[in-house]
């Protein structure tokens, strides 16, 4: 999941914290990757689908991300360019506060870093038959999202925003933030779990050359 | 506001969004309100799509306000108007400014980064509209009815053929562009957009007017003048 908090809730510190990490990291991403032309364009196309895929409804104002499938597909340093390009976008249409692109770019590139790394040890550890493959990334997925909605959880609380006092000393509740999160996020990470998997099962059938 | 330099309406914007997200007045947010919606219409944007857009951080801004409604009922409120006025300042910057112009501000802090940045931008509408004809011939076939299990295989299938389209197209505009002598670079060259001329007095205005409306709540928000 990325953060739907609007602008101006959280305090300047953590967001401006936020895009000074997402820039140290984007630096050296950038440094790392090169000048792969190839792999720029394919990060672009990957980042468009990522965009399409939080563009279908599914019911409710809901979307999947696709941050895990990315990161299985990018590795780590072309999926942070990648989320960084998607939050940035989003961001312009009114998808997310501006304010907090640095901090979504962190939280979508945690989800992909969690994914890539947990589907490389499920692959060669846990899940070795290659036909199940999906189930890896599925897997990987549902911990990835599920880590990055506590993650979500453990950035609001970080900031503070339990204690900011307004009118008279009266506080925001943490918990009731934390339930209705908790209440979208954690079947929506199984939702896009399973949506990962069958697209991967689906991949392997129609084009099985392109995950080996 | 469309023929403003981008350099001008680029600073204004990031101004704006500070003034918002740093006042705490009902009142305040309200006067922003109503003058973003001033010059939406100044700038001949089509106002109910501009509206319509900025539902979606409304939405999001109420899932975080209702969170905070049994402490006040002022707070959610000003929560949900910072979100839809941030939102709207970026809706209007987006709206009169062209892309490419946008992406070569990120291009000069990195190449690779404005690059992937127009690639993914111009990828986004050609993948939408295949998305959108496949999603119609998904929805006419009955794919979306049938019970959950079978609507999730469905629309995984989809969006897994949707990705194999997407490869494809993105291998053949990327030889395409190799053809034409891309190495890495996508030139955005500086023209009279990024040069400061007489049409910034309108983002400027803009900016004066929030800044005054600032000033006031500054100056009058502590002794409840300004809720």
């Amino acid at each position: 999941m990325h953060i739907h908090i609007p602008d101006g809730v959280l305090p300047i510190w953590l967001w401006v914290l936020g895009y000074a990490l997402a820039a140290l990291f984007l630096l050296f991403a950038v440094i790392k990757v090169g000048k792969d032309t190839r792999k720029a364009v394919w990060t672009a196309a990957v980042a468009a689908m990522m965009l399409v895929a939080m563009s279908i409804p599914l019911g409710v104002p809901y979307h999947i991300n696709l941050t895990a499938l990315a990161g299985i597909i990018l590795g780590p340093w072309w999926s942070l360019i990648a989320c960084f390009v998607v939050n940035g976008i989003l961001a312009s249409f009114g998808h997310g506060g501006v304010t907090i692109v640095g901090l979504n770019t962190l939280v979508t590139w945690f989800e992909a870093l969690a994914g890539f790394y947990l589907y490389r040890v499920f692959k060669k550890v846990v899940i070795k038959d290659k036909e199940k493959t999906p189930v890896a990334a599925g897997v990987s997925t549902w911990i990835a999202l599920t880590l990055s909605a506590f993650l979500v959880i453990g950035l609001v609380a970080a900031s503070g925003i339990e204690s900011i006092p307004f009118h008279g000393g009266k506080n925001i509740n943490l918990n009731t933030f934390t339930i209705l999160t908790l209440t979208f996020a954690l079947p929506g990470a199984v939702v896009e779990a399973v949506i990962t998997a069958f697209i991967l099962a689906y991949i392997r059938k129609v084009r099985p050359e392109l995950f080996g | 506001m469309h023929n403003a330099s981008v350099i001008t309406k680029f600073l204004v914007t990031a101004a704006l969004i500070l003034l918002v997200i740093t006042t705490n007045s009902v009142l305040a947010l309200l006067a922003y309100f109503a003058l973003i919606l001033l010059y939406v219409t100044f700038s001949k944007l089509p106002l109910i799509r501009i509206l319509r857009w900025a539902l979606y951080p409304a939405f999001f801004a109420t899932f975080f306000a209702l969170s905070q409604i049994q402490y006040s009922l002022i707070l959610p409120v000003i929560t949900v108007f910072k979100a839809v006025d941030a939102a709207l300042i970026m809706l209007l910057f987006i709206n009169t400014t062209p892309y490419p112009q946008i992406f070569s501000i990120l291009s000069r802090v990195s190449k690779t980064l404005g690059n992937i940045a127009f690639l993914t931008y111009r990828f986004f509408f050609i993948f939408i509209e295949q998305a959108d004809k496949r999603f119609t011939t998904l929805k006419v076939r009955g794919g979306l009815a049938g019970g959950l299990k079978r609507t999730i295989r469905n629309i995984s299938h989809f969006i897994g053929s949707l990705f194999i389209t997407f490869i494809d197209i993105s291998q053949d505009t990327y030889y395409a562009m190799r053809v034409r002598g891309y190495n890495g670079i996508i030139s955005c060259r500086p023209g009279g957009w990024m040069r400061v001329n007489i049409h910034d007095f309108t983002p400027v205005s803009m900016f004066l007017c929030f800044l005054i409306i600032a000033i006031f709540y500054w100056l009058h928000g502590g002794s409840g003048v300004f809720p």
